[in-house]
């Protein structure tokens, strides 16, 4: 289990990190959201061992990370901008993972290039961006980790390689039960892969919970009402309403149930409940908060 | 290598070797050429006769210009090793491998240890069986003095890099901030110097120097006195690396990129850049604005080019820490400069007005042991080692009243301050000797007083001193002791205008020698003069060199003269 305790992080002043928790349960995919400039990429380089917290913890089924190369060679960490060394190949890089994480896999290096059609001779700096996210993803999947941090793992990649890479993703938590961190923007491609979600914003953790609690806890309603009786019941905590024609879309915070009985009892001519995207989920959760929230969001 | 005691990770290792192979392998082509395969075509050559010498000179040579080699080697080295620091990417992607700090320092420094130690070792050996091939004699020692000395030039200046490429964030600061160190103990006094000796009526350091704090300037100029020098660089070097993983241990990598990583260097490159660049900078306005005149005189407006000076350098210095032009929006930034500015003012302000009294003071003659004296004059044919030692109290006195006379026209205005620091005596008739004369005090409370002034053989203070070179005894003992029982080339100028060299040979040697000593016990050859008639100039033999000695016959030698007309 991963475990970040009241992070604190400063530069020249500045505070970047502001008391943050976090944790990610063993076995999970934890999507991390947030702003630009929020601090996902700082506590993802606390989480790492490259930064050194002013305050608070970073912590690896309790050990600590920064300067702990037994629980960093369980990390593979894919950053958002990728280095390999100057003039090095494919090859290179596997005889350096190789050699610095006692768990590489040299067959499953074999196979997963096939998958992937890399050519391990050519020179790295000569493979498109999408190939070297492809590369990184290769190397950091035969380390067998047993938590993936991943910066921004599917920019710069095409839809099919998205998906391709993805899958293996999630079929290595499948089969090994590795736990997965993903800092994203794209909440759309985030809902489909995690389970538990984060939101981040100047530093703090804003809301931190499963994708069921999330969205068993809110509920879009589409309503058509009787003439004159659009009253909704007493309780009943509406997020948003808007109306379009005689069709109210209604979203409501509360379970299913509460709301199904609680429209049920207004006898509307018509009623249904949709379920709610991550995106409308964080709109409608945080958009009162703070309006960069809901426009890095949207 | 892979456990978890080791401080050195095999993969890393094996990665720095592979990837710089091509920076290493031209050094190795380097000291194989130079050591053994030039040693071979030199001596190969060579007469019989000479090899000794010739295999003796070559490797003080290849000592020498390895200095140089070593200086940029180390760079490249410590450079390749530690590059990874002054980019964000590679730093954060290094930090995020399974391998602690600890780890990475000593495998880099390793890397970059054996990058040069196994080619010098290589190539020290190989010169065994070339010296051994042609007879030369202590072969071993030879070699071994090569390698020692290339080991530990090299572990100075690689020391100094890594030093250098930890304190800063950016390679190309790191590389300027490496090349700053090895001048800036010569370079800064220098310039301190430049400044200070026209301001301070007097001013004599004895010859001493700060190029101690130069490697590469002292390394060169003590590269055939043994090993001395380059064990305690080499010394140096290991502490350097010692400092240089303290550092690291705390390193900042939200830092990268910056010209300097640390809070402490910072402040030391902001002031040391700004001294440096305002105190040339504004050196160089000075005698731009004033064609060339006097500091002394112009004090003020030497303070202003001064101000001007500082300024740019503090702007420069500024503008490499924060990475803009904008650096004095911040009133702090003024407030600094101003602080700099105002101490560097008031320094050189206190030094010409004397505010300290220094430049006045005359020791008492309670207080003074001993004084050396010597003179230095213009001409290159000066008397050598004029140098005597005055203890007693009668001529203490003498002393004291030459150093009292040349104060007193100071402060009464009689003599000037001149750019080069010394006096003279603008009322001097044209053609009037000017002179050099050191005072050095050893006081009884273990203080060494150090004054030098210009004297003109006009001058009371001259006549005075005159005196004290004048004493039989002390002459007759002076070229007893420094005249050689035989030469083996003696040549006599005339120094009227023509300079003539005269017919004499070395074989009238003995009798002139005789004539000196004569002609010193009568008090008539003295240790200084300054109305001389022949330049005599001696080589004798010194061990397995020569020597050469300079004599300046005066006027009132009778004897010399008559051997010598």
């Amino acid at each position: 289990m991963l475990e970040v305790r009241n992070l604190t992080k400063t530069f020249d002043g500045f505070r970047a990190l502001d008391e943050l928790s976090l944790t990610v349960p063993k076995g999970a995919i934890y999507g991390l959201v947030g702003p630009n400039g929020a601090g996902k990429s700082t506590v993802i380089r606390h989480m790492t061992g490259i930064l050194r917290p002013d305050s608070g913890t970073v912590t690896i089924d309790g050990s600590p990370v920064y300067e702990n190369p037994a629980v960093k060679a369980k990390i593979a960490y894919i950053p958002d901008d990728i280095f390999y060394f100057p003039s090095s190949n494919l090859r290179d890089m596997r005889r350096f993972y190789g050699g610095l994480y006692p768990g590489f896999d040299p067959d499953l290096y074999r196979s997963l290039l096939q998958v992937f059609g890399l050519d391990e001779t050519m020179a790295l700096r000569r493979f498109s961006k999408g190939m070297q996210k492809q590369a990184a993803f290769l190397l950091s999947i035969c380390i067998r980790p047993e938590l993936l941090i991943l910066d921004e793992p599917v920019d710069g990649l095409d839809p099919v390689m998205r998906r391709q890479v993805w899958s293996l993703m999630l079929q290595d938590v499948a089969e090994r039960g590795t736990t997965v961190l993903v800092s994203s923007h794209n909440l759309r491609e985030l809902e489909d892969v995690c389970d538990h979600v984060g939101i981040m914003h100047k530093g703090k953790m804003m809301l931190e919970r499963t994708l069921a609690e999330l969205q068993d806890n809110v509920v879009k309603a589409q309503v058509v009402f009787r003439e004159g009786a659009d009253t909704l019941p007493e309780g009943l905590k509406v997020l948003h309403r808007s109306a379009s024609g005689k069709i109210h879309t209604l979203i409501i915070r509360g379970s299913q149930e509460l709301v199904n009985s609680a429209l049920a009892s207004v006898n509307p001519i018509f009623f249904d409940l949709v379920p709610l995207t991550l995106e409308e989920v964080f709109v409608y959760e945080l958009g009162g908060v703070d309006y960069e929230v809901k426009s890095v969001i949207l | 290598m892979k456990s978890s005691l080791s401080f050195c990770n095999g993969t890393l290792l094996r990665k720095n070797l592979t990837r710089f192979a091509p920076l290493w392998g031209i050094y190795l082509a380097g000291v194989l050429l130079v050591g053994p395969v030039l040693l071979f075509v030199a001596l190969g050559t060579a007469g019989h006769a000479n090899r000794r010498e010739i295999a003796e000179e070559l490797l003080l040579v290849l000592r020498i210009a390895s200095i140089y080699a070593h200086l940029i080697y180390a760079l490249l080295t410590a450079g390749v090793c530690f590059k990874y620091l002054h980019k964000t990417r590679s730093a954060y992607m290094m930090h995020a491998f399974p391998v602690n700090r600890l780890t990475q320092f000593c495998t880099n420094v390793v890397s970059g240890l054996l990058f040069a130690l196994v080619p010098q070792l290589l190539s020290a050996v190989l010169c065994l069986p070339v010296l051994a091939l042609y007879g030369v004699p202590n072969a071993l020692g030879l070699a071994g003095a090569l390698l020692a000395h290339w080991v530990l030039q090299y572990l100075c200046f690689f020391g100094l890099a890594v030093f250098c490429m930890m304190l800063s964030g950016r390679t190309v600061i790191a590389a300027l901030s490496y090349l700053a160190a090895n001048i800036i103990g010569w370079a800064l006094p220098f310039m301190v110097l430049r400044i200070v000796e026209p301001l301070f009526f007097g001013l004599d350091l004895g010859g001493s120097s700060f190029t101690f704090l130069s490697p590469m300037i002292q390394l060169s100029t003590q590269a055939g006195e043994g090993l001395l020098w380059p064990a305690v660089y080499g010394a140096v070097g290991l502490v350097l690396l010692a400092l240089a993983w303290l550092h690291y241990r705390v390193r900042q990598l939200e830092r990268t990129g910056e010209a300097m990583a640390y809070g402490w260097a910072r402040v030391v490159f902001l002031l040391l850049f700004t001294l440096m660049a305002g105190l040339t900078v504004g050196w160089v306005l000075w005698m731009i604005f004033s064609m060339g005149g006097s500091i002394y005189h112009g004090v003020f407006g030497f303070c202003l080019c001064l101000c001007a000076g500082l300024f740019l350098g503090c702007f420069g210095a500024r503008m490499m820490l924060s990475r803009t032009v904008r650096v004095f929006r911040r009133g702090k930034n003024w407030l600094v400069y101003g602080a700099i500015a105002l101490a560097v003012v008031l320094c050189v302000l206190g030094v010409r007005f004397d505010v300290l009294g220094l430049q006045r003071m005359v020791p008492s003659l309670q207080s003074v042991r001993s004084v050396e004296i010597y003179t230095q004059e213009s001409s290159m044919f000066g008397p050598p080692g004029d140098q005597i030692i005055i203890e007693d109290p009668q001529e203490l006195q003498t002393v004291l009243a030459l150093h009292r006379e040349q104060t007193e026209q100071m402060a009464a205005g009689k003599i000037l301050a001149e750019p080069d620091g010394f006096a003279s005596n603008p009322f001097a008739p044209r053609g009037s000797i000017r002179y050099r004369v050191h005072l050095v005090y050893h006081l009884r409370g273990g203080l060494t007083i150090r004054r030098a002034y210009i004297l003109t053989n006009i001058q009371e203070g001259s006549k005075l001193l005159d005196g004290l070179y004048a004493v039989p005894q002390r002459c007759e003992e002076y070229y007893a002791r420094i005249l050689p029982e035989t030469v083996r080339t003696l040549e006599v100028y005339k120094t009227d205008t023509t300079y003539g060299l005269t017919g004499k040979s070395a074989s009238i040697y003995p009798e002139l020698r005789q004539a000196i000593l004569a002609d010193a016990a009568a008090g008539k050859f003295p240790i200084h003069c300054n109305a001389v008639r022949y330049n005599v100039i001696l080589q004798s033999q010194e061990g397995d060199g020569h020597s050469y000695l300079n004599l300046d016959v005066p006027s009132t030698a009778a004897q010399t003269l008559a051997l010598l007309d």
